[in-house]
């Protein structure tokens, strides 16, 4: 078994806990909810040892580095990140709807890792990525990332609840996922702060500024512009439900155009491709 | 500060949040812009990319460097004073709330509290009351207790000072926009190339403005290396600062290793060769390889320069007449590129006339013989020949030389932004209200409410884990 092989078998049953998740929650049993719960701990620790064998198996073509550095490992990296946030809110708030809207990122994650577009071997690192600060900035930035991704599902959960009352028997009460919205916001900006901070600490030791106004820095500064809007508007001016849950797609499609649109653009963070 | 503002309504309009939330997004927008729009290009590029109108309106309302046009730095200045009017607007009003002479406890407000816990239990007042206040006086930092007439109530709170984290945060944005304009009064952003083994002192930033460094950098030699499959691995230029003809510094840079010296810092930024990749000169030996396209057999002969040669086949001879390092052909620049004349027997052997054809053969380009649909195509084997030697070839190092005095603010600013982040999300001031009243000698009744100024989910969640602690410790008792 390789690491390649323990991804794909984990993308599978991302998939699996996926489809639990949402059968649960439209079948209305528990049941199948339990056994989404089982599949993402399986996943998660699937995920785990793909992560760490990959590590392990660039250190044995002489190349090794922590496996942070292109596009294909930060997709493994991501789906880690959603899946390992969101279990630890299931275990710790007892609510299992969640996943239906949770899991499915994750999934999507890994499945587009695994497109033939994206390219799978390890490679050795550029000059500009061989730093200490390599591991640090790319780890915030996708705590950051996932936190935002679990408030995009919340906030779509609370769309869902706010229109449609029969879909929202089993989900769990609207002002919990109002809150817990604006918990992994909070959660998400924390990290997306820590990100931006030690990627310009990095800029400034690789590239000669802090800030240069490079595309991905900039798109960065857009999205925290974005959650810092939503943070404000809720604490002083006392925004919540529909309102927040919209900012807060919007604020994930920012995510989303930071970590994959920008490569459309030219740029100084073009290893990302 | 207020009576600096003589009229009230500038005041009431720079502490308000929807112009926070107006420029926070008005920034989010604007910036979307310098991502789309290619940055920093001359004037004509504009015109011819975006038309005569759009192109002029680009360069007259700055869009070509948006982050340092006036109207960017109008709302970053526009958001600054906000940032400072609204703290102050707030901290002169929350000041009291962070630091009480001693915390008000309003227990009507805790009582009143529809989300209160209530649970019996079998003790005496003054039983419980010295099992509760010894317990909960431990996890508290402030802690208060106080006899009714029926019994007693506690109150406890914790993270009253994390208050405080929001006005780091924005104080830190403060700091770091000052560091950022700091910068780019006192510092400067410059590119500049040097051969191996040159030196130089002098860096042209922005619009062609001279800068002299204390000292003169000097390049004493550059390498690159490369993984197996080709993509390089490391880019390194031994590097001496020297002043007055003495070398005060010398130290290899690499990408991520840059040398700062006297506020001055020099990174390795890119790289590239001064000689040409090719020699200027034919090498002794060259070997032709001759294909026939028909049967595709292949021939290697070697040649020399103006010496006639047999043709494979018996086809006839050719002569390298020329040799030029750099040759283009209508319009393509084709590299080195030899002159061969050949003199082709035409099919029928027994006839010996020779018809002479002049054919061009570049060195690189192995197959562009073929277009010319000859009987053989001629391309140059040891092509590795005609290349400059490793050991002859002379670099350049690019280097990007910065200034910054303005760096210290800004990571001071970081440190600051990360420690008021985290302790404004993740720190939040609890007020804990338990409350003791005696129904029957023996049998007392407790109350538990609490608040915190945020995450009320986990507020609640913690309440409920306080009432099982303490009905644990209320049994333990009897």
């Amino acid at each position: 078994m390789n690491s390649s092989l323990a991804l794909s078998i984990t993308t599978f049953l991302y998939g699996s806990a996926a489809c639990a998740y949402i059968c649960g929650w439209i079948f209305k049993k528990n049941y199948i909810n339990h056994s989404g719960t089982y599949l993402t701990i399986v996943s998660i620790i699937l995920n785990t040892i793909g992560i760490i064998m990959r590590w392990i198996e660039s250190y044995e073509m002489g190349i090794g580095h922590a496996p942070l550095s292109n596009l294909y490992e930060s997709l493994v990296f991501f789906s880690w990140t959603i899946a390992t946030i969101y279990i630890s809110i299931e275990f710790r708030y007892k609510n299992k709807s969640i996943g239906a809207f949770a899991l499915p990122l994750a999934f999507l994650s890994l499945a587009y890792a695994s497109l033939p577009s994206v390219n799978e071997n390890i490679q050795p690192l550029i000059p500009a990525l061989k730093s200490n600060w390599l591991i640090a900035h790319v780890f915030t930035c996708f705590l950051g990332y996932a936190g935002f991704a679990l408030a995009f599902g919340l906030s779509l959960m609370y769309i869902i609840t706010d229109k449609n009352s029969h879909a929202a028997q089993k989900l769990p009460d609207p002002n919990m996922i109002d809150e817990l919205t604006y918990q992994m916001i909070m959660f998400g900006f924390l990290f997306l702060t820590a990100g931006i901070i030690t990627g310009a600490v990095w800029a400034n030791s690789a590239w000669g500024a802090y800030w240069s106004w490079d595309p991905k820095e900039t798109w960065s500064l857009i999205t925290w512009l974005i959650y810092a809007t939503v943070i404000h508007a809720r604490l002083m001016r006392g925004w919540s439900g529909t309102r927040i849950a919209w900012i807060s797609i919007l604020g994930f499609f920012a995510v989303l155009f930071t970590y994959f649109g920008v490569n459309l653009l030219p740029g100084l963070h073009s290893y990302g491709q | 500060m207020k009576h600096v503002f003589q009229n009230k309504t500038i005041w009431l309009f720079f502490s308000s949040v929807k112009l926070s939330v107006f420029l926070l997004l008005t920034l989010a927008v604007v910036s979307i812009i310098g991502t789309i729009v290619p940055q920093g290009q001359a004037s004509e590029y504009y015109i011819s990319t975006f038309g005569q109108l759009w192109g002029k309106m680009i360069i007259v309302i700055g869009v070509d460097d948006t982050y340092h046009s006036i109207w960017y730095r109008l709302l970053m200045g526009l958001l600054s004073m906000n940032i400072i009017v609204c703290s102050l607007d707030r901290i002169s009003s929350t000041w009291t709330i962070i630091f009480p002479k001693k915390p008000k406890v309003s227990a009507t407000r805790f009582r009143n509290k529809p989300d209160r816990i209530t649970f019996d239990v079998m003790d005496t007042v003054g039983q419980i009351r010295e099992a509760i206040s010894c317990y909960l006086s431990r996890k508290l930092s402030y802690c208060e207790l106080t006899s009714t007439d029926k019994g007693f109530y506690f109150y406890g709170e914790t993270g009253r000072k994390s208050r405080l984290g929001v006005y780091a945060v924005h104080l830190s944005v403060l700091i770091m926009i000052f560091g950022g304009i700091m910068g780019s009064f006192f510092g400067f952003e410059s590119y500049i190339q040097i051969p191996e083994g040159n030196q130089t002192n002098e860096v042209i930033i922005g619009h062609n403005q001279k800068i002299e460094l204390p000292f003169a950098i000097r390049c004493d030699d550059f390498s690159v290396s490369f993984y197996e499959n080709g993509s390089p691995s490391e880019f390194k230029s031994m590097i001496s600062l020297v002043k007055n003809n003495q070398v005060i510094v010398k130290q290899p840079i690499l990408v991520n290793h840059p040398l700062r010296y006297d506020g001055i810092n020099i990174f390795q930024s890119s790289y590239g060769l001064t000689t040409p990749e090719y020699k200027e000169e034919m090498p002794e030996t060259v070997i032709l390889f001759f294909q026939n396209l028909k049967n595709r057999l292949s021939y290697p002969v070697k040649a020399m320069l103006n010496q006639r040669m047999e043709m494979p086949e018996g086809k006839g001879f050719f002569t390298i007449q020329n040799y030029q390092s750099s040759y283009n052909f209508s319009g393509h620049a084709l590299g080195p590129t030899l002159t061969v004349l050949l003199e082709n027997k035409l099919s029928n052997t027994t006839n010996e006339q020779l018809t002479p054809r002049i054919v061009m053969i570049p060195v690189q380009y192995e197959n562009f013989d073929r277009m010319r649909q000859g009987h053989f195509a001629i391309s140059v084997m040891n092509e590795s020949a005609f290349r400059i030697p490793d050991s002859e070839k002379r670099y350049y190092t690019g280097l990007q030389i910065t200034k910054d005095p303005g760096v210290w603010f800004v990571y001071a600013g970081f440190i600051i932004m990360l420690l008021g982040v985290f302790v404004t999300f993740v720190i939040s001031h609890r007020q804990y209200f338990v409350e003791v009243v005696e129904k029957s000698p023996g049998a007392c009744q407790v109350f538990i409410s609490g608040v915190s100024n945020k995450n009320k989910l986990g507020m609640s969640q913690k309440l409920n884990r306080l009432k099982e602690e303490l009905q644990k410790i209320c049994i333990n008792l009897s």
